[in-house]
């Protein structure tokens, strides 16, 4: 309970921050970022929230399902488009996969010379 | 008399705890590594509730509370990059300039092949946050209002088809650095590559690990600096 607590606190306070700012910026990735950095300080341990951190991480995909049932509606949208879709999206990932490996083979060798 | 419970959220709860949890135990069960638990249990809960006629509505009043524990699981995917700092220390510039270089590349990418093959922007939107891990692909295809069923479905396939091919890539490349072969899986297909990336070795599988935050990040920046050009 008070791993929640804690995992809960840090998530509204990043959402607090956006609506702070007016922002569309994620409230979620704001919480990340602070519970990275009170995960450096040393003022949150890896101890305290082990439990609810490695339940989350192992059934996250339980909690993709919803988002991805509301296909169901809103396929019509992608009328037409299916293959366009698909292709873009297997170019896309052999492009960024591509330039990611080179960058940092490149820049890896380099710090290592 | 079997709809008279569909009208309560707890009819979305249960449906995709119980379609859920028997996805995780096929996954479990199967030795096939690209099975992927989350589409087939979207695709048997979209069957259902086409069998048993039952509106989406009636589904999402219960499927709106899953979906709340996404921020919390967002946090939480800070602990795996600071359980791996370490390893990031020694080469923090090319991992952090790969995966922000990489992340631009799949925005760049997805846009031009959506304008060349004549997407509309609702689509494109949708598209555009496809190589990150699924929570942040969520809410970044939520900030910049695309649609989220679709961004959900192209991160599957991204993260299946990256896991796929990235022997492929790496052999055409001359790939043969270790960070490298990581770094790229994490950023270029999410949880999915970094299974993958773990098959190669423990040392690209933490580097896969936590380049998945590090892109989701670094995709949010860059679709923020989109939406400030004007070109979203």
């Amino acid at each position: 309970m008070k791993e929640m607590a804690i995992v809960f606190s840090i998530y509204i306070a990043g959402e607090l921050f956006v609506i702070g700012l007016e922002s569309d910026f994620p409230g979620s990735v704001v919480g990340m970022l602070l519970l990275l950095s009170l995960l450096h300080l040393g003022w949150v341990k890896v101890d305290h929230i082990r439990m609810v951190s490695s339940v989350l991480l192992a059934y996250m995909p339980l909690f993709f399902i919803p988002a991805g049932v509301s296909v169901m509606v809103t396929y019509t949208l992608m009328d037409g488009f299916y293959w366009q879709i698909i292709l873009i999206t297997v170019f896309s990932t052999m492009i960024v996969m591509s330039v990611t490996a080179l960058s940092v083979q490149y820049l890896v060798h380099r710090e290592r010379s | 008399m079997i709809v008279s419970w569909t009208h309560t959220p707890v009819f979305g709860l249960v449906l995709t705890a119980v379609v859920g949890i028997f996805g995780l135990i096929i996954k479990k069960r199967v030795a096939w590594n690209l099975f992927n638990p989350m589409l087939f249990s979207m695709l048997i809960i979209i069957a259902i509730l086409l069998g048993l006629d039952i509106p989406y509505t009636e589904y999402k009043l219960g499927g709106d509370y899953v979906m709340k524990m996404l921020g919390p699981i967002t946090v939480v995917l800070a602990v795996p990059l600071y359980q791996h700092h370490d390893k990031l220390k020694k080469h923090a510039f090319a991992i952090i300039f790969g995966i922000t270089l990489g992340s631009l590349s799949a925005l760049v990418s997805v846009y031009l092949f959506s304008l060349m093959s004549g997407l509309d922007m609702t689509l494109l939107k949708s598209l555009l946050p496809r190589s990150v891990t699924t929570p942040i692909g969520i809410a970044a295809s939520e900030m910049i209002d695309g649609l989220v069923g679709l961004t959900v479905l192209s991160i599957v396939i991204t993260g299946t088809f990256g896991a796929i091919v990235s022997d492929w890539v790496y052999k055409l490349l001359k790939v043969k650095d270790p960070i490298a072969k990581g770094v790229a899986l994490g950023t270029s297909a999410h949880a999915i590559g970094t299974g993958r990336a773990f098959e190669y070795g423990t040392l690209e599988g933490a580097m896969s690990g936590l380049s998945i935050a590090i892109a989701g990040l670094a995709t949010i920046f860059w679709l923020l600096l989109f939406q400030f050009l004007g070109f979203i």
